[in-house]
């Protein structure tokens, strides 16, 4: 028998991959899956509720079901996710039994813990944005439904310049948390500017007569927030944003509406900057162009059943480069990117398909976990049938 | 041991949720190129530096205001010049008719358009007056539309803002 070791170091490691450890993981992730598909049909929606359970953001969660906060206090789906990791490295991987018989029961093993750092990949390194194009248009851009940016660009002569751009990282403090605000220091431009009132859900309504008692009236205009809906690309957000010139310390306040086909402006040192608030435009390395789109609807709804396009990549000169299909199910990777047609509509006057563009280094590795797991596990199979069997037959030879 | 485990776990998830860095001042530096997202509308417009750009609106396809609350906005609608010349003047108590041949001209998007001017007490929609007030007005008709160019505030402004206003619509273009 085998002395327990009392170094707390090694007590430590055994307890942190050990089987309890990753049971409490797994059933945590099965309550945390469980309620927040309950919650994410309520108010919250999808969007919001991945990101209360989910997020890097969320150490503890406290549950809602039908507008009812539970009185419970969970670990965040992120962090239950990463001690799990953790759990499979020190315990399948680090601590398991070594030697050949034991090979693919470490691969396994060593294929979920890829699994498990494939989601941790996309999660942080992962990109998803939506490209729509009419038969004949040419795409050079996609926008995200969800993440939102501002852009601050100098306007001259009526042409805009090249935008400085407050991401969805550094704006998701304020992000609807209309009490707080923050400040951004911009180098290239002659003011800082601070975001406040950021609201997820609004109308910017015009002051007709006297303002709204309470209301942020800035310059005849004043946000009026209403409950976010569910889905959280039909929320039309809305923010104040003070600049304030470094030389003479004057500020000056607009209201940004995502709502808005276009900038609003203020001037500054005699040069005129267009502020917008709107889904984080995302340059495409390369364009494509909407050759034919074709679908069918199923009958009596509005719902695509099937729909395909074709397309043509172009490059930066507007040369041909190769031409594609996308259907369903078969998007067109190029390039480090994947276009999946995800919509298509024929009731506008030209046809259109609408892609969903994402990048993710880790797109494959599930697929490629999930195959390994399944060969070693079945490699397992094996060795053990052959070891039940050889035995079995020793066994019925000895009582021969 | 477990407590002892436990405790030394709260140490670090205490400080990371104390110290909340994700709302002191950050500075920005990110750009990107311009795409055809960036080509907005299907006009060109170069708008004067001491005006403002603010939310457009269902009849106001080009927005902005100048000092406190004069406003200048561009319309692509229809109709003809002298209805619609006409209907701004009766906005001013004025009802006199329209010459279109004996309004003032500008070449502005390859076609004549008219001026039109009024003063006295702006009576607009969603109830708004305005004493002493300036009508400064453009019309033209081009590619099928009337592009309208109205600019309303005081009379001193507004007549302080005409260069202004015919830069501006000299500037307006079709993309």
């Amino acid at each position: 028998m085998s002395k327990k070791s009392t170094n707390p170091i090694v007590k430590a490691f055994a307890f942190m991959g050990g089987f309890h450890i990753a049971i409490v993981c797994m059933v945590l992730l099965l309550i945390l899956t469980w309620l927040s598909t309950l919650e994410q049909t309520g108010p919250g929606g999808l969007y919001w509720t991945l990101h209360k359970y989910f997020s890097f953001g969320a150490i503890t969660v406290r549950p809602t079901l039908y507008g009812n906060d539970l009185p419970i206090i969970l670990p965040g789906g992120y962090w239950v996710c990463a001690v799990f990791t953790l759990n499979l490295l020190v315990g399948g991987v680090m601590r398991i039994r070594k030697g050949w018989k034991h090979a693919p029961v470490l691969v396994s093993h060593f294929s979920m813990l890829m699994l498990m750092i494939g989601g941790a990949v996309t999660y942080h390194q992962s990109r998803e944005s939506y490209m729509l194009l009419e038969v004949g248009d040419t795409g050079d851009y996609a926008w995200s439904l969800t993440e939102l940016s501002i852009e601050i660009a100098e306007i001259k002569e009526g042409d805009k310049q090249e935008p400085l751009i407050l991401n969805s990282e550094v704006l998701s403090a304020v992000r609807g948390k209309p009490q707080l605000k923050r400040e951004f220091l911009l180098p290239s431009l002659p003011f800082d500017a601070t975001v406040s009132e950021y609201h997820i859900n609004t109308q910017v309504a015009q002051v007709r007569g006297s303002a709204v008692e309470g209301a942020h009236v800035v310059d005849g205009y004043y946000i009026n927030p209403i409950e976010p809906t569910g889905a959280e690309e039909s929320n039309f957000s809305a923010c104040i944003i003070s600049l304030k010139e470094r030389e003479s310390g004057e500020t000056h306040e607009l209201i940004l509406f995502e709502g808005l086909t276009h900038d609003v402006t203020v001037t500054i040192d005699d040069k005129i900057y267009g502020l917008r608030l709107h889904g984080e435009i995302w340059n495409t390395p390369f364009r494509v162009r909407l050759d034919a789109s074709r679908g069918e609807k199923h009958p009596g709804t509005g719902m695509a059943m099937i729909y395909e396009s074709d397309v043509t990549v172009l490059d930066e000169e507007g040369n041909d480069e190769m031409k594609r299909k996308i259907e369903m199910n078969k998007p067109l990777r190029y390039k480090d990117l994947t276009f999946y047609q995800t919509s298509w509509n024929d009731a506008g006057p030209k046809v259109e398909s609408g892609f969903t563009v994402k990048t993710n280094p880790s797109d494959q590795w599930p697929k490629y976990a999930i195959y390994t797991c399944g060969i070693a596990l079945f490699v397992h199979f094996i060795i053990k049938l052959f070891g039940f069997v050889s035995t079995s037959i020793a066994r019925s030879k000895n009582e021969q | 041991m477990n407590l002892r485990m436990l405790a030394l776990g709260l140490v670090p998830m205490i400080s990371l949720t104390s110290c909340d860095e994700s709302i002191k001042p950050v500075e920005v530096t990110e750009t990107r190129r311009l795409t055809s997202y960036d080509d907005e509308s299907n006009l060109a417009v170069a708008m004067p530096k001491d005006w403002r750009r603010v939310p457009s609106s269902k009849f106001r396809d080009f927005n902005c205001k100048f000092n406190q609350d004069g406003e200048v906005y561009i319309s692509i609608g229809s109709g003809d010049i002298k209805s619609n010349a006409e209907r701004w003047l009766t906005q001013f108590g004025d009802k006199r008719t329209v010459v279109v041949s004996e309004l003032e001209k500008l070449d502005v998007m390859g076609s004549q358009a008219v001026i039109l001017e009024s003063e006295g007490t702006f009576a607009g929609m969603r109830g708004i007056n305005i004493e002493d007030a300036g009508l400064l007005g453009l019309l033209v008709e081009t590619r099928g539309n009337l592009i309208t160019v109205k600019m309303i505030g005081k009379k001193e402004e507004v007549q302080a803002q005409r260069a202004n206003f015919i830069a501006f619509c000299q500037s307006i273009q079709w993309k």
